[in-house]
């Protein structure tokens, strides 16, 4: 087969596999947008089938068809990403299909699926139910996710957030002593990040809900360096410009070093002529990394976007333009995530920040005039309608934070939550618990549901303490 | 941890391994000689290749464990290296590059990848990137690796660092003060967002693709931008210097475009906005791109790049001065493929203009084929001047140059024109010869068909070969006067007793030309010459009479 013909029919059919599940998640399986979502499934598969076996295999972070890795792209990224989870979650490695399959086959393969959701064991429950089907048959995910790898990959998330913060301070003093700066270790870092993203994007964003005020810049543009990303990889980029658009991330505010400490931390609004001043950070930055680097492709990379920053998508903003010229998009990317993070984050001139819905809805009324349209919508699917870190009341009294999104939109309102207190308002003894809120009791009905969102900043109230 | 396994031999399976590592050492080195369409180095490749599918006969992967100074597999020492140079060992631990992965599906090209990354030459070619980085770029598909990261950081730091951030941990009190106002507080049914539409996602995808393109133009947009805000001399001339290694970057990608840009914008925006005595600030980019060195990277990116725009790269010349005709003609002796070339010609009849004489050494070039180009400028030039700088030309020992020659002094209209030509029409090569032949033919004037009379009637003319002869008569069919009408009525009608083959051969090109001019008189004499004995002769006749009467 051709490798575009291949790529094209790969992605079809993981799509439209992933359809099928999500559409019976919220549908009975005889219903007819299932039925119709098996069809278009069956629409891929068949005609494989009719010449050869067909095996959809999840490998690491990526689907395998028949051993060829099927590349991601931006139009299927969501569906391929609940895929995964769902994938990850039942502890399927790889669904085999060895002759052609009829309707019933798929209902079955696909409500065992569903039904094996909240078992002990997911795998040998679907497992044994496709007896029924013997046309199909599945293998179990081989590295088992227990607590301690869980734990593992924490500590290390953890540890890569750290040391780029660490690595943010250390490049702003180089630059401030007017030092050369190699970009080998935060080019390294970034990949890691880049690769941890690829692989749990929720505890990544969570660890961007740290914001330290004495040291705001640094984690400020950690924080603007991983939103960027995660933004990125949802619109499915390449590694390369996911790394230009981390490190633009890391530098995009390096031009504050050349602004006095005593307007930088003014506690009261500035007057004009400070205004003027603070406006010339992304000018001042944009120089500072010309001095650092020689000129190549990834230099353009960092300095375009430090400059344009905080211009906006009808060309407002600063620094003002002779010519106006469209901003690039790794600078759209970057103006979202930077405004996003500054809403959420204390600041010396406003101590109380947005919660996380708040700073949502008022990105939502920048949408076309400082914000790019397209970029933000992605951005609010990505940051989802109870963001990560936000606090929520259940149904049940209890509080908690949000610190996974459900990765199907349709149930995007049932994410995972760490609950902080229970129904009497007690802190929890000990280690603090998870729940997902797509479980169900034995009637069929949410186990919890979220009714309220309270301000976590008016509390002090940090998702960041429980996650290091 | 290094060992020594000099008394244990190595099992089967390692000893495939050591191959394969022997194997890549080697290829390494060929693949640093030999540029990649040499037999040498597809045949390294071939028997690398090799080497990995004997390995994967009998195993679906190859896992190598680094260390300082050698590489395990499966605990056996399968590459031991004591030095610090050329240490294959060292060279991925030092990056800290714990594992690497490859896998049995691993394709050729993979392969060939893999090691061209280990001839990097970091330092020089990639300052930002080290083993890492650049395996996480590429992203194999069947080669994976495990770094270490630990090494790049500081871990104190790390530690302070969420220790500061765990110190804030709020209170009992306010978690039941949350939990108080939770009671009251409203209950909500938050919007579902937006979902894509397929137009956002065309919009999206179409804004993705331009990731692709260079994005040179909108970095010279800032760096005027930041130039035209500078507000202190030392940051503008700092400014300006950017400014030069842009364009001096824009070059050496082939972006011509963005090139001369950047000198239009210092040409005609700067003259309004930047103040009289900060214009000179800018003499070290003009400067810059007459350089000699600067052209010498234009040669090579001439050959390397093959997305040259051609009308760009005419209008960034325009700007260059006469200074660099030299180096010019220098690349053009160098520049290897047809496409560069042709642009190196484009330049220099630009430039050339600028000083004709300077230009004109070209000619005492000792590689033919600059001199042939040269000559092929001045002409596209066309300035007659050119042509006592040619005139030497003519006698250049290469025929082609000396064709060139010929036809350029052709195409200008000089005075010595009708005499150059004329000495040519003697030259030792045919091809010499006819374009000289033709050239006086475009003349038209009544000077340049003497001239072909004469040489039509000269002694030596009748031994010359019967086409070259029949191409010559072709020619002064050009003029059709009464002069060309009766000289080939004439030349019909001789008899000689001597050369009679010959003599009938260039009576043969007479009818031949009469057919041309359509000349009805001669008729009956071309009939009498259709039934000669001569198969020319008779040939060209009744070739001539069918031309005049249909
Ligand atoms: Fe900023
Ligand atoms: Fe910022």
């Amino acid at each position: 087969m051709e490798d575009k013909e291949f790529e094209k029919i790969a992605k079809g059919l993981i799509n439209s596999f992933a359809l099928v599940i999500k559409t019976a998640q919220i549908h009975h399986i005889n219903n007819v947008a299932v039925v119709n979502a098996i069809q278009k499934f069956l629409s891929f598969l068949n005609p494989i089938l009719s010449s050869e076996a067909v095996t959809i295999e999840l490998v690491g972070e990526f689907f395998h068809l028949n051993n060829s890795r099927v590349r991601y792209s931006m139009e299927y990224i969501f569906n391929f990403e609940f895929l995964i989870e769902e994938f990850k979650k039942k502890r399927l490695g790889a669904i085999i299909f060895e002759e052609i399959v009829q309707e019933e086959d798929i209902k079955t393969l696909v409500n065992t699926i569903i039904s094996s959701s909240h078992a002990e064991m997911p795998f040998q429950v679907i497992h044994k139910a496709l007896e029924k089907a013997p046309q199909i048959h599945v293998k179990e995910l081989r590295k088992i996710r227990d607590d301690h790898t869980e734990f593992k990959k924490k500590q290390l998330i953890k540890r890569s957030y750290l040391n780029a913060a660490a690595l943010t301070k250390d490049i702003t003093n180089r630059v401030k002593a007017g030092e050369m700066v190699s970009l080998k270790r935060p080019k390294r870092t970034i990949g890691a990040i880049i690769d941890q993203l690829i692989e749990d994007e929720s505890m990544l964003i969570g660890m961007t809900t740290i914001k330290d005020y004495d040291e705001y810049t640094h984690y400020h543009s950690v924080n603007v360096s991983i939103l960027s990303m995660a933004l990125g990889h949802k619109l499915g980029l390449s590694r390369k410009i996911l790394a230009n658009l981390g490190l633009a991330g890391l530098m995009h505010d390096i031009g504050k070093i050349q602004i006095p400490i005593d307007v930088l931390n003014k506690p009261t609004s500035f007057t004009d002529e400070e205004w003027q001043l603070m406006k010339q950070h992304p000018a001042h930055g944009a120089l500072l990394i010309l001095r650092i680097k020689e000129i190549d492709d990834s230099l353009l990379n960092l300095v375009i976007p430090t400059f344009e920053h905080h211009l906006n998508y009808d060309l407002t903003g600063y620094p003002k333009l002779r010519h106006k010229v469209k901003i690039d998009f790794l600078s759209s990317i970057i103006a979202i995530a930077d405004q996003y993070d500054a809403m959420t984050s204390a600041r010396v001139y406003s101590r109380v920040p947005l919660s996380p819905e708040r700073a949502l809805s008022t990105l939502l009324d920048k949408s076309g005039t400082q914000l790019d349209p397209y970029l933000l919508k992605v951005f609010i699917n990505m940051i989802g309608i109870y963001p990560i870190g936000s606090l929520i009341v259940l149904n049940s009294n209890e509080m908690g934070l949000v610190f996974e999104n459900n990765t199907n939109p349709d149930l995007i309102n049932r994410p995972r939550i760490l609950i902080i207190s229970n129904s009497a308002g007690e802190r929890l003894p000990g280690k603090n618990t998870a729940v997902d809120l797509t479980e169900k009791d034995e009637n069929g009905n949410y186990k919890r549901s979220i009714i309220k969102t309270l301000d976590p900043n008016q509390y002090g109230i940090n998702l960041a303490e429980y996650l290091l | 941890m290094d060992k020594q396994s000099e008394n244990e031999p190595l099992s089967e399976e390692a000893r495939l391994a050591e191959d394969v590592i022997q194997g890549i050492l080697k290829t390494r080195k060929l693949f640093t000689l030999y540029p990649p369409n040499n037999p040498v180095y597809i045949n390294a490749s071939d028997s690398i290749v090799d080497k990995f599918r004997k390995f994967f006969e009998t195993n679906d992967r190859l896992s190598l464990k680094i260390f300082q100074n050698e590489i395990l597999f499966n605990n056996e020492q399968v590459y031991h290296n004591p030095e610090k140079s050329d240490n294959l060992a060292l060279f991925f631990f030092k990056d800290g590059l714990k594992e690497i992965t490859f896998l049995s599906s691993i394709t050729r090209n993979e392969i060939e990848d893999f090691i061209r990354i280990l001839i990097t030459d970091f330092e020089h070619d990639a300052p930002d990137d080290d083993i890492v980085t650049i395996l996480w770029e590429r992203n194999f598909e069947h080669i994976t690796y495990f770094a270490d990261e630990n090494f790049l950081t500081d871990v104190s730091e790390e530690e302070k660092a969420a220790d500061n951030v765990k110190e804030k941990v709020y209170s009992d009190d306010s978690l039941k003060k949350a939990y108080h106002d939770s009671l009251k507080a409203e209950t909500v049914q938050p919007d579902i967002p937006v979902p894509l539409s397929t137009d956002d996602i065309q919009h999206l995808s179409s804004d993705m693709e331009m990731q692709h393109q260079s994005k040179t133009d909108k970095f010279v947009v800032i760096l005027f931008e930041l130039l035209y805000n500078s507000t202190d001399l030392v940051t503008f001339k700092e400014i300006v210097r950017h400014i030069e290694s842009t364009l001096k970057y824009c070059v050496s990608i082939g972006d011509f475009r963005s090139a001369s840009h950047i000198l239009n914008v210092i040409k005609d925006d700067t003259k309004k906005r930047v103040h009289e005595d900060k214009k000179n600030i800018f003499d070290p980019i003009f400067t810059a791109i007459n350089s000699s060195s600067l052209i010498e990277d234009i040669g090579r990116v001439l050959d390397n790049v093959t997305a040259i725009e051609e009308g760009w790269f005419i209008s960034y010349t325009k700007h260059l001065n006469e200074t660099t005709i030299p180096p010019f003609i220098n690349i053009m002796g160098e520049v290897q493929s047809l496409k560069g070339r042709h642009l190196v010609i484009e330049a220099l009849a630009i430039i050339g203009q600028l000083n004709i004489k300077t230009l004109a050494e070209g000619l005492k070039n000792n590689k033919w084929h600059v001199v042939r180009d040269t000559i092929h400028i001045l002409g596209k030039i066309g300035n007659s001047a050119s042509i006592e700088y040619l005139a030497k030309s003519i006698s250049h020992a290469d025929e082609r140059v000396r064709r060139e020659a010929v036809k350029t002094i052709g195409s200008l209209k000089s005075p010595e024109t009708l005499l150059y030509l004329s000495k040519a029409l003697s030259d030792q090569s045919y091809a010499v010869r006819i374009t000289a032949a033709k050239a006086i033919g475009n003349m038209r004037t009544k000077e340049a068909k003497k001239a072909l009379i004469n040489e039509l009637t000269s002694k030596d003319f009748i031994s010359k070969d019967f086409t070259e002869k029949k191409e010559y008569f072709g020619i002064i069919a050009l003029w059709p006067d009464t002069e060309v009408k009766e000289f080939l009525i004439r030349t019909l009608k001789k008899r000689q007793f001597w050369k009679t083959i010959k003599n009938n051969e260039t009576r043969a090109c007479a009818a031949y030309a009469l057919g041309i001019l359509h000349e009805k008189d001669a008729l009956p004499l071309l009939q009498k010459a259709s039934r000669s004995g001569n198969k020319a002769l008779r040939e060209n006749s009744l070739a001539a009479i069918n031309k005049l009467t249909t």
